[in-house]
């Protein structure tokens, strides 16, 4: 059995309250902590507060002015053991995110089983790389 | 508590009791939720009083909304109570505040000045959830 720090959090930013409940539930049941947000200010005040996180689940047009492509950059740059996954509705997401995230950002509307599918493989990658278990 | 409270016709089976918390400043929100969850609510957390309407409109079971009064948008926690005494008139509905205001809405089932007891506050939803 897990113990609470072994738990994966994962933070998921998006601003449509249904998708985000929705997704957050599906990912629950999944055993995972979920931190629910709407802008890359919440994010913020997570790090800020020195939560764990594992992942970063968040929509490429947030509201506010760090858009999800900006958040994947800074999150790169200042916390690189956090995973960033984006999603977008937007075309052209795919080309301008390449340099961001392996996969391109998942198409809205995802399903919640390739979002868990997807948590899934960057889990294991970082337990592969850290030795701990997630 | 009946199942008048069901905003729409879609059953929910499970046991589980659904808060509904409403509330602009995310770390009051997070803090809120994961204590009630950690108490095995379901809740599902609105930034705003739109996103409340959105959850109450689409369906979802909720059995108690614990709103914040001063929200930006067009309805502050006053508004939100109004509207879900118009339109769920069972559905309780407790609201928060630094200040209490002068008259409550009738739904309003308690009150509680910020930063309230998470303790006193499950107390009073298990009363009514």
């Amino acid at each position: 059995m897990e113990s609470a720090a072994q738990v994966p959090v994962i933070m998921v930013l998006e601003s449509n309250v249904i998708i985000r409940t929705e997704l957050a539930e599906v990912l629950r049941e999944c055993g995972y902590k979920v931190i629910e947000g709407t802008t890359a200010n919440d994010l913020w005040t997570v790090i800020d507060a020195k939560v764990k996180l594992d992942i970063v689940f968040s929509e490429v047009n947030l509201p506010g002015e760090t858009d999800g492509f900006a958040v994947a950059r800074r999150i790169r740059q200042t916390h690189p053991g956090i995973d960033v996954m984006l999603a977008s509705s937007v075309e052209g997401a795919a080309e301008k995110s390449k340099d961001l995230c392996e996969e391109g950002p998942l198409k809205k509307p995802y399903r919640a089983q390739d979002v868990v599918a997807r948590i899934r493989v960057l889990l294991e990658r970082q337990r592969s790389a850290t030795g701990n278990p997630k | 508590m009946g199942e008048e409270l069901v905003p729409s016709g879609q059953a929910n089976t499970e046991a589980q009791r659904t808060v509904l918390i409403v509330e602009d400043h995310f770390w009051t929100r997070y803090t809120v939720a994961e204590y009630f969850r950690g108490s095995g609510y379901r809740v599902i957390e609105a930034n705003d009083a739109n996103e409340a309407v959105s959850v109450l409109a689409s369906g979802n079971q909720v059995h108690v909304v614990f709103s914040d009064i001063q929200m930006p948008g067009s309805m502050d926690g006053l508004a939100l109570a109004d509207w879900i005494a118009q339109r769920y008139p069972g559905l309780p509905v407790i609201l928060t505040s630094g200040r209490r205001p002068d008259v409550l809405p009738a739904n309003c089932r308690s009150f509680f000045v910020k930063p309230c007891s998470l303790a006193d506050l499950e107390r009073e939803i298990r009363g009514l959830a």
